[in-house]
């Protein structure tokens, strides 16, 4: 089964991989004909005109023609779109000092170029080009470029501005202690928040820029030293071969790099804090933002991480360690509890105690289908709920959600459609569900539900066991970046075990977890005389 | 320190991996029936008995691991052929080794089949009543033969997941004859002549069968020098599996009851009263995890032969070995559905006990030939099997 989903998942990539090629062939062809290695010219009018005919007279596009002061013969234009500049920055830093009257004494001879260059556009980031393609990709950016009649090279300058969200608390991974900042579309507010946590010179930041017509900015982050150099180089051949028109969410490069496409279970990791991030890589792991999007991804991933939250960290280590053991079961309940209750109820009647079993007997006596149909519906109609809530405007939401589960549940029991152990059966289902930190491994584990449903309707708990021994057998062949999905449980190892169901105190995590294979394997240094394991390790440092 | 690439060492054996693996293919569902079948033979003395076999087997297993020590890294199916062939007519070592693939091949075959029936009858018979045993046994079936199409390293992490599963569960059901079980149902003691006891060896012998499939999983350990450790606690973890089921059976129930126990240990389970658990009658939970134990021992074996058809063809990329895996099901459930009842069943088991004997034996034949003809693998040829 697995392995057919696997075969069927390479032709399904190399279709689309045909596909996007024709699709880049097109554009690039167009893009070639109109653009090509055109140079800048030297005649102003004819940049003006060369620019505009391609951005097609866009609305959007602001050219201001004007005249030097410094030597008044000389024309000059600068172009860039009104609604992603930092208009000031034109007004007060390139324009005014190009405009007015210059304190520096006009020479004849001296360049004009070199002079604008050099001493009158006060900003941060210029940059001198002689294609046409460049001053474009510019002007999409946001950055102004400047024309200087005769001359035939732009200056391109970093005037980059635009509305944004600003900083707000993440909302689906809220924490009760913790920093309460998120990230955020800006890219560089995103880098900014992570580099101000992680004051290292190792960080690495590489920029991609993925997305034929989006141009979109995607970096890969990492802590040199730390990171297994291989997982670093995977990653980055996986993003140079994604060709498409356009990367707007992280969710697109997840699915262009994940291991396993038919996999239910993510296999990276998606966090919009960037304390997590930080500790993500502080673990040897690599993290990819995309720019216009608060989201980062965080790989390799390994199952059990998908349970932690940042959290889990900052409280004291019996909260967590408790917290995790709650969210174990609950995953079990989440996955496994409406398939246990029709298991239960059509072919293990006799393990249910016998006073229970006559009350759900006596519930279930009026319900005119068989548990698995009363179960789907009662699921499906959850999950309808689940999705209405989230598009009902604001504050009615969970309002309705809550009404329409007591109106509706309760009403069906009455009506005698389905058994009030069912109700509750859904209930505990969805609430636990959402006991889970992350979402992306909250709705896998949704999804793998219902199959279970239907193992137990048939083979009752045989059913479910081997359906979960199915699952298991998944799990244990998946890989992310090279890293076995179950680590740490199998293949056991003690030391990482520190980590997992239980969070032992930091003061004696003082390794990183060894399956992400880091370059630098302690946390923290030695103590003293604490029991020297590896001999050879000791000869290295002290050298 | 000298690192290892990560590759080669995630496609190794952990020693705990091997523990649960081969323990794993050792206990199956007959632990639940072994208390009756040896009472029935020597009655309380029954706890020598399973001790003596357990030395017996660990002599045996000695000399396997000795074997295998001679050629770390390579599976059965590389070594035999080395064993038997000259350096000059590689061909020739094949065609020698077919007879002991095929005796290996049916072997398993046989052991599989006859698990899955005991199995499919044992849920017929006591939680689906009313589900034939065809559909049961047919869905292990096509449950395994996804597990056998896998690498043997991954199949050992299944393996190492359901081992504390099962262990857990086996240690909760012994407490209750700490609770209910009275130590004079153990006694008389020393009443059994040595005919019984003699039958009462072979018939725990056949408990034992299964740790002869290190000659296939001995080509992924981590560390074949230190194999014999590992196969020692393995050994002495069985027996004191079986001897503690044994001895708590037999206080519980008493000689007499427990031959008419079709499961003693089920039946245990069964003792389970308490109003501090949510649940009433545990046997079709213990059931529903000893499936898992079922489904890795029937996966085990299930990749032994796979993996033997595989490597013999060097068609071991995952294509082929779901093709080879496929190939099995129409033989196996044929053979499942063979004996016509259970008592037919139980002739089997006895006839596939007496078989282990024969594969047991051969090993050790190609040990002495091995000694003899001084064979020994080389260490290179091991690195490039090891990962596959």
């Amino acid at each position: 089964m697995v392995m057919s989903m696997k075969n069927r998942s390479i032709r399904f990539n190399r279709s689309k991989q045909k596909q996007n090629k024709r699709l880049e062939e097109q554009y690039e062809q167009k893009l070639e004909e109109k653009v090509g290695k055109q140079e800048i010219y030297p005649d102003l009018e004819e940049n003006i005109n060369f620019i505009q005919t391609l951005l097609g007279n866009s609305g959007d596009l602001v050219t201001r023609q004007f005249m030097i002061q410094y030597d008044p013969d000389v024309q000059a234009a600068i172009i860039y779109l009104d609604e992603l500049v930092a208009k000031e920055i034109n007004h007060n830093y390139v324009l005014r000092p190009l405009m007015k009257f210059s304190e520096i004494p006009h020479k004849k001879g001296r360049d004009i170029w070199d002079m604008a260059y050099q001493s009158l556009v006060q900003a941060g980031e210029t940059k001198v080009e002689e294609e046409m393609k460049k001053a474009i990709d510019a002007i999409l950016c946001g950055d102004t470029v400047l024309f200087i009649d005769g001359y035939a090279k732009t200056m391109i300058i970093g005037t980059r501005g635009w509305q944004t969200r600003g900083i707000s608390e993440p909302r689906a991974e809220s924490v009760v202690r913790g920093p309460r900042e998120g990230m955020s579309e800006t890219l560089l507010f995103s880098l900014g928040m992570i580099r101000r946590r992680l004051k290292d010179p190792d960080l690495r930041v590489k920029m991609h820029t993925i997305g034929k017509r989006t141009k979109t900015i995607v970096s890969l982050l990492y802590v040199d030293g730390i990171v297994e150099p291989k997982i670093v180089e995977e990653v980055e051949n996986r993003l140079k071969r994604i060709q498409i028109d356009g990367i707007l969410e992280t969710g697109y490069i997840e699915e262009f790099i994940q291991d396993q496409t038919w996999s239910p279970f993510p296999q990276l990791q998606n966090t919009e804090r960037p304390d997590a991030v930080v500790a993500h890589l502080l673990e040897g792991k690599v993290a990819i933002l995309v720019d216009g999007t608060p989201h980062a991804l965080i790989a390799p991933a390994v199952f059990t991480q998908f349970y932690y939250s940042p959290e889990d960290y900052y409280e004291r280590f019996h909260i967590a360690t408790f917290l995790r053991f709650v969210r174990i079961i609950s995953f079990f309940v989440a996955l496994a509890l409406p398939a246990l209750y029709i298991a239960f109820v059509s072919f293990h009647p006799e393990m249910i105690p016998s006073k229970l079993q006559l009350a759900m007997a006596a519930g279930r006596a009026t319900v005119p289908f068989p548990s698995i149909i009363e179960a789907l519906m009662m699921e499906m109609s959850v999950e309808v709920l689940r999705e209405a809530s989230i598009r009902l405007p604001g504050p009615v939401g969970p309002t309705i959600g809550i009404v329409g589960a007591l109106v509706i549940g309760d009403a069906a029991v009455r009506a005698g459609l389905v058994s009030p152990a069912m109700v509750i059966v859904v209930g505990l289902t969805t609430i636990s569900s959402y006991a889970n930190p992350n979402y992306n491994a909250a709705i896998s584990v949704r999804l793998i539900r219902f199959p279970l449903m239907i193992l137990a309707a048939i083979f009752g708990l045989y059913g479910i066991m081997l359906g979960l021994m199915l699952l298991l057998i998944h799990l244990v062949q998946l890989r992310s970046f090279g890293v076995p999905y179950m680590a740490p449980y199998a293949p056991l190892n003690r030391s990482d075990f520190k980590d997992t169901l239980i969070r032992v105190p930091w003061k004696w995590m003082n390794k990183r977890p060894s399956f992400f294979h880091p370059e630098d394997e302690r946390r923290q240094a030695k103590k003293d005389g604490e029991s020297e394991s590896k001999p050879n390790e000791e000869g290295q440092s002290s050298s | 320190m000298e690192k290892k690439p990560a590759t080669n060492q995630s496609n190794t054996l952990t020693p705990y991996q091997i523990l649960c693996t081969l323990y794993l293919t050792i206990v199956g569902i007959g632990l639940f029936s072994l208390p009756r079948t040896l009472s029935k033979e020597v009655g309380s003395d029954g706890i020598w008995v399973i001790m003596f076999s357990g030395l017996i087997v660990w002599i045996l297993l000695f000399f396997i691991t000795r074997l295998l020590q001679l050629f770390p890294g390579q599976t059965f199916v590389r070594f035999v052929p080395e064993i038997l062939g000259s350096s000059r007519d590689k061909k020739m070592g094949k065609i020698m080794s077919i007879p002991f693939f095929l005796l290996f091949g049916i072997y398993y075959l046989f052991t599989m089949a006859s698990v899955i029936r005991l199995f499919g009858e044992t849920l017929a018979g006591a939680v689906f009543l009313h589900t034939p045993v065809e559909a049961i046994v047919i869905v292990l079936i096509l449950a395994t033969l996804v597990a056998a199409t896998m690498k043997p390293y991954l199949l050992a992490k299944v393996n190492e997941f359901v081992f504390p599963i099962t262990f857990i569960t086996f240690i909760l059901i012994i407490l209750v004859a700490i609770k209910y079980g009275e130590v004079t149902n153990l006694l008389p003691l020393f009443q059994s002549n040595p005919e019984q006891i003699w039958k009462g060896m072979l018939t725990t012998g056949f408990s034992f069968t299964g740790y002869e499939i290190c000659i296939l999983f001995a080509g992924y350990y981590q560390n074949t020098k230190k194999a014999m450790r590992v196969h020692t606690l393995l050994i002495l973890l069985v027996t004191i599996v079986y001897v503690v089921a044994f001895v708590a059976s037999l206080s519980l129930f008493g000689q007499y009851e427990i031959t008419k126990l079709q499961w003693p240990l089920l039946e245990m389970v069964k003792e389970y009263k308490s109003p501090l658990f949510v649940l009433e009658r545990f046997e079709s939970g213990v059931i529903a995890i000893w499936v898992t134990n079922v489904f890795v021992n029937v996966a085990n074996m299930y990749l032994f032969l796979v993996q033997m058809i595989s490597q013999l063809y060097h068609s071991e990329s995952h294509p082929g070995r779901k093709w080879i895996a496929w190939l099995f099901v129409p033989i196996v459930y044929a053979l499942v559905m063979l004996p016509k009842h259970v008592q037919e069943l139980n002739d089997w088991m006895y006839y596939v006990g007496i078989m282990n004997l024969v594969v047991v034996g051969a090993i050790l034949f190609l040990y002495v030939v091995a000694l003899f003809r001084r064979r020994k693998g080389d260490s290179r040829h091991a690195s490039s099997l090891s990962s596959p």
